[in-house]
């Protein structure tokens, strides 16, 4: 390995593990990537081991380390977050705790909503007033009162959202600056800054959730920054929920937007991968412990959402989050994961999940304490779960448990053999997984048939062929490093920053000029969030979008303008654009309604390095195993079934039914399914559904 | 499949579970559909809609995360449909429309719209969209004021053909648009009724080309039973009872001193559960009398809380809870007898006189009363920025009852209907009102070792001349109850304040008022009950 070499490095911090990619920054080539135990209560300990184990076999130093991290996530989610305050325009100040008024679930006595993040004291209602145009109301007043406030409650962070500051941003400003003045140390938010759309509960909220989360994540990432540069690490980047990469000072400054960082970054993985491969249109599959995500890629970019409910899903039930209003990678989640929980209805119908039984005790053929059967004892029982594969995890698979399990709560009480358990139980999961990709495909339009599906995660490969074939996918692939794809598609992103400005106006009445000047306005907030990024003094021209709807609507549709610098399309022509996404969208158009200009969005993207391609090269080390294991059928019956491993590439084709060992994971090939092992490592899996 | 000599699952149970799941999402994205096109606020912002999936027979097999008093009122409307139109002349694109009341309808501007699945030559099922209008005629803006006769409260439409073969009907289109304001909007929301049909419709038929129509259909049937096997356990596990309770209503906003008795007695009897109204008052000549489909919906509510709160909702639970109520009563109302605030108000307060006699038995189970309402206010008039017509409905939360485990919620929706607010951001830039606070009464929550749910503030001025304003409440004259020693809630009022320097008390339900630049409405909704006794 020559020294000279500059490293790029993608880390993704897990609860149970933390993994490392590295790649040859200029050749994109894999250098070699690994697992180490996670440091829970010190996240950014393992990122540190991780840079440290690295640089005992080469030199990180000119290095760059793409990061994607869940200190953000976790922070809220175990309400470790700061003490925080609102301050919010007199008489609205309990925004987050009425929230949207409507309860999270719909029947049962038993109501329970997420609690807000600043209690009633720390909410202090502040004179002011704008009108929805930006007009003063009632003048700003009392700043001295409010900073004063604030100091006696000893608060560590401060949210403001007044009423109509998407419209004008002066009374925030103001009240922003008192605070930082008098209170330097207090991490300050504003929802102009954040979030400048109307609606006051998700603004506020969004600004709120920054706040909470804001000082845990400035200490991380200071923290890692100052470990980093001690090891001569270049640079460091941070993933956003929306999959981009930004720069620690931006990471620190809204934090709300590294909230789904570490999926986000397995969906930029997926993107590059079809990319290089050639496939456009692509559907992820993660799969983990106790939860299962798809999203969806079309024309090599991943679909976006506007907004996102963080911590929504406690032990099953719906609380209601915290919405965050953020561009993020949508992803659709289900708690179907390989620890989630086999059991039986009072009507003796089996169910799979949300209850998961965890890293800890875990399924029950980990012999770690767990007794409830889960998805992983079905394939412990089976035989998809090959204890020999596991040796080198130091995980002991004890099948035994598993049967024990799985016939005392289930094939017992339905009189089954315990292997047509076995199958229900994952003929059940498959179910809830293929129900959550038809979400993220089918109500979007679009037809799974056209999509190749990527399996990713530690679960992904297991069930990924059928899952698939219970979508009508056309093909399967499982990447090389199924496993570690967080950490991988960390080191693919670009660095993106997105502002918006709503207007609120009829499309006919805004002109050219109008257009000219908002988009100036954007663009100058975006080139200090790019003044803040490493590469940001040469940036090609962002994208410019315009969000529109028929007047009286309440969704809007993104109609593209084309990049920055270039001339307008006429307004009419905007209209016919809006017009026909629409008509594609729900099938039909409105000739008599008026169409309304909601917001304007600039979004800027720098590609960071020079890589477009996943060149992985193989690393493997053949795996010792047998040339068959033993595998149970529906009926029954036991088989010897192929165990291959995929360390080496194999264009002749495996037939189902066979395992495949897979760096670290297992696929599981059904009968009349063949897989192909490419050159690059993939696992490439023709359905029995697919034409030949 | 076979459970302690029940059998209810004769297919595979893994695909019982599969289709009988993707039933309910079909529901869910029909809801989507329809928000995602509609022109209301009401719809696309507060999702005051809600959908259901209907077998060949008619009965409910599926429905959204909607509104309760809106669902539980679907096997009505399927009765109205099929007294009109028999199930067997329904023909592929068909579409019924109704919002009557008496008949099959909940209040007049919930709009249902019934179309049939066909897969080839097969009837599969239907779906049911009810969504409520924004406005549908009658003496005031938002439909939804005070008046003493149906006709006063907007066009009433029985059971109506609108669409046949794909196409929808302009003559009778016309008619309807004809008598409603802002017409061009409530069209678009009509719109989005049929773009929802037509996805549950394209839904429902590929669940039949992957497992086949006739697994379709089998589990359209077992999914009721199901349900209803799970009802039935949960009942058996609770000890028999026969509780009675009544409370009397806030008055109708008519009559002076009328306040009508609500009267229940409930029997729990093994599997069985039982509703007997006898003894409850006559209609009244205000706008609170409950058709029987609301009255019914509130019983539905209150029997799938009690058991659990998590059994998949359908016909299946519907069948197990009898009912009677007296005809031509608060509870059963007939024509002319106007309902308007019935499915907002009297039917939260139906739940609370059913809680309240179960508390007598169950304590443990039950939570306190809660603010009893939806409390909806209407605004209607002419916006002098734009000039253009508008009609504004929004409801306001209030006070949950609090239960043997937690405190109740506050400022949040109870019961019989789960609508957003809308944000005061949308309202302020759409209509010429500006809103003066918005905020949590905490002083209002019943004590309690688990202290109620509290009531809210919201109050506005308007910006305009001649705005027309009502508003339906409750509890302005009795308190939410607290069980096992918990204290009372606080009661709702409703203020104007005129520019001019008056102050006018108004009554729970009153308008419609004119409202002039400066005047101001004033809104507290009442605190829930505490549960146990509070500490010393």
């Amino acid at each position: 390995m020559s020294a000279a070499r500059r490293l790029l490095i993608g880390i993704d911090v897990g609860g149970t593990f933390t993994d490392a990619v590295v790649l040859d920054a200029a050749s994109g080539e894999l250098v070699e990537a690994f697992k180490l135990p996670s440091s829970p209560s010190d996240p950014a300990q393992a990122v540190i081991n991780a840079i440290d184990a690295i640089a005992k076999k080469a030199s990180v130093a000119g290095a760059t380390v793409c990061h994607g991290t869940t200190v953000g996530t976790n922070t809220l989610i175990e309400r470790k977050g700061s003490r925080t305050a609102l301050l919010a325009t007199q008489g609205f100040a309990d925004v987050i705790a009425l929230r949207r008024q409507a309860r999270p679930s719909l029947y049962g006595f038993d109501v329970r909503i997420s609690e807000p993040l600043v209690p009633d004291a720390l909410r202090f209602g502040v004179a002011e007033r704008l009108a929805a145009d930006g007009s003063v109301v009632t003048p700003l007043s009392g700043q001295d009162a409010t900073v004063d406030a604030l100091r006696r409650a000893g608060v560590e962070a401060v949210a403001i959202s007044f009423l109509n500051s998407y419209a004008s941003a002066a009374h925030e400003e103001a009240i922003e600056q008192a605070v930082r003045e008098a209170l330097p140390d207090v991490f300050v938010t504003r929802s102009s800054d954040i979030c400048p759309e109307f609606r006051e509960y998700e603004r506020t909220s969004t600004t709120v959730v920054n706040a909470y989360i804001g000082p845990a994540v400035q200490r991380y990432v200071a923290r890692l920054g100052e470990a980093l540069g001690a090891r001569a690490i270049e640079r460091f980047m941070v993933v956003k929920s929306n999959g981009g990469l930004t720069s620690p000072e931006n990471a620190a400054r809204y934090p709300v937007h590294l909230i789904e960082s570490g999926p986000a970054a397995a969906i930029i993985a997926t993107a590059a991968y079809g990319r290089a491969r050639g496939l456009p249109n692509l559907i992820t599959f993660d799969m983990g412990g106790t939860t299962a995500k798809a999203g969806v890629v079309r024309g090599g970019e991943p679909i976006m959402a506007a907004e996102f409910y963080a911590d929504r899903l406690v032990e099953g039930k719906d609380l209601g989050g915290y919405v965050i209003r953020s561009a993020v990678l949508d992803l659709v989640e289900v708690g179907a994961g390989g620890g989630s929980i086999a059991w039986l209805d009072e009507a003796g119908v089996l169910k799979v999940g949300p209850v998961s039984a965890g890293a800890d005790p875990g399924p029950a053929c980990y012999g770690r304490g767990g007794a409830r059967p889960t998805v992983t004892d079905a394939h412990a029982v089976i035989g998809t779960l090959v204890p020999s594969l596991f040796a080198a995890s130091g995980v002991r698979i004890d099948r035994a448990q598993a049967v024990a399990a799985i016939t005392q709560d289930i094939a017992e009480p339905l009189g089954w053999p315990v292997v047509r358990a076995a199958y229900a139980i994952i003929d059940i999961a498959v179910a809830n997984m293929a129900q959550m990709v038809r979400l993220a495909t089918v109500q979007r339009g679009l037809d799974p048939r056209d999509f190749a599906m990527l399996a990713s995660g530690g679960a992904g490969p297991l069930h990924a062929a059928a899952v698939g074939e219970e979508i009508g996918a056309r093909e399967v692939i499982v990447p090389p490093y199924p496993g570690m794809f967080s950490a991988l598609g960390a080191t693919l992103g670009a660095v993106r920053h997105e502002v918006t400005a709503t207007v609120l106006r009829p499309l006919s009445g805004l002109t050219d000029a109008d257009l000219h000047e908002s988009f100036a306005r954007l663009q100058e907030r975006i080139d200090v969030l790019l003044a803040a990024e490493p590469e940001g003094k040469e940036h090609p021209a962002p994208e410019r979008i315009l969000e529109a709807r028929f007047v009286g609507q309440m969704f809007e549709l993104a109609v593209p303008l084309g990049p920055g610098g270039t001339a307008f399309p006429p307004i009419a022509e905007i209209e016919t654009r809006f017009r026909s996404l629409y008509a594609s969208e729900y099938g039909f158009d409105l000739p008599n309604a008026r169409v309304q200009a909601v917001n304007l969005r600039l979004v800027a993207r720098l590609p960071l390095g020079g890589r477009s391609t996943l060149a992985a090269e193989r690393h493997d080390a053949p795996i010792d195993h047998p040339a068959t294991t033993p595998l149970l059928l529906r009926d029954g019956r036991e088989i010897a079934a192929p165990l291959h491993d995929a360390s080496s590439a194999r264009t002749e084709p495996v037939a189902g039914r066979a395992i495949i060992a897979h760096s670290g994971a297992t696929v599981w090939l059904h009968e009349g399914q063949r897989a192909v092992i490419d050159a690059d490592g993939s696992v490439v899996i023709t359905l029995k559904g697919a034409a030949a | 499949m076979t459970i302690g000599g029940d059998t209810i699952i004769t297919r595979d149970p893994v695909t019982f579970e599969v289709v009988r799941s993707a039933l309910y999402a079909i529901c869910a994205e029909m809801k989507s559909v329809i928000m995602r096109t509609s022109f209301s606020p009401l719809l696309s912002l507060s999702a005051d809609l809600s959908c259901a999936m209907l077998d060949a027979k008619g009965a409910v097999v599926g429905q959204g995360n909607d509104i309760p008093v809106h669902l539980g009122a679907v096997p009505f409307t399927v009765r109205a449909a099929f007294g009109a139109f028999a199930p067997e002349t329904w023909r592929p694109g068909d579409g019924v429309v109704l919002n009557d009341p008496y008949l099959g309808g909940t209040h007049l501007p919930d709009v249902s719209l019934m179309m049939p699945i066909f897969v080839g030559e097969r009837l599969l099922g239907f779906s049911l969209s009810r969504v409520h209008w924004p406005d549908v005629g009658g003496i005031a803006a938002g439909s939804s004021s005070v008046c003493d006769e149906i006709v006063k409260e907007g066009l009433r439409i029985p059971p109506l053909k609108i669409i046949e073969g794909g196409q929808a009907r302009a003559d009778l289109l016309n008619f309807i648009l004809a008598n409603v304001r802002v017409p061009e909007d409530r069209h678009g929301d009509f719109r989005a009724q049929i773009a929802g049909a037509n996805r549950a419709e394209l839904r429902l038929r590929e669940l039949a080309t992957r497992y086949g129509a006739d697994v379709v259909a089998d589990v359209m049937t077992q999914t009721r039973a199901y349900s209803r096997l799970l009802v039935e356990r949960r009942l058996q596990a609770l000890p028999d009872a026969v509780v009675e309770h009544e409370e009397r209503l806030d008055g109708d906003g008519v009559d002076a001193d009328v306040a009508p008795r609500v009267r229940v007695r409930l029997t729990k009897k093994g599997a069985t559960f039982a509703a007997d109204f006898t003894g409850s008052d006559p209609c009244v000549n205000g706008p609170i009398n409950a058709p029987l489909a609301v009255t019914a919906s509130a019983v539905y509510y209150t029997l799938l809380s009690l058991t659990g709160g998590d059994i998949p909702p359908n016909e299946g639970v519907y069948d197990v809870a009898k009912i009677s109520a007296p005809e031509a009563s608060v509870v059963n109302a007939v024509a002319p007898y106007p309902v308007v605030a019935a499915n907002t108000e009297t039917s939260n307060r139906i739940v609370d006189v059913l809680l309240a006699a179960l508390a007598k038995a169950y304590p443990e189970q039950v939570p306190a009363g809660s603010y009893g309402s939806a409390c909806v206010y209407t605004l209607g008039g002419t916006d002098p920025r734009s000039g253009r017509r508008f009609v504004h409905y929004e409801t306001v939360g209030g006070g949950a009852g609090a239960t043997a485990h937690a405190v109740g919620a506050s400022g949040m929706r109870t019961h019989m209907g789960n609508t957003m607010n809308l944000p005061v951001e949308a309202t302020e830039a759409a209509i010429p009102v500006r809103f003066l606070g918005y905020e949590i009464v905490r002083e209002s929550a019943g004590v309690g070792r688990h202290r109620g749910g509290a009531g809210v503030r919201k109050a506005f001025e308007v910006l305009a001349d001649g705005v027309e304003a009502s508003l339906l409440g409750e509890r302005t004259l009795s308190p939410a109850h607290g069980v096992a020693g918990g204290g009372q809630g606080a009661c709702a009022t409703f203020i104007c304040r005129r520019a001019s320097g008056e102050v006018v008390t108004l009554a729970a339900k009153s308008g419609p008022h004119k409202l002039n630049r400066g005047d101001r409405i004033e809104m507290v909704t009442a605190g829930g009950g505490g549960w146990g006794k509070p500490k010393a």
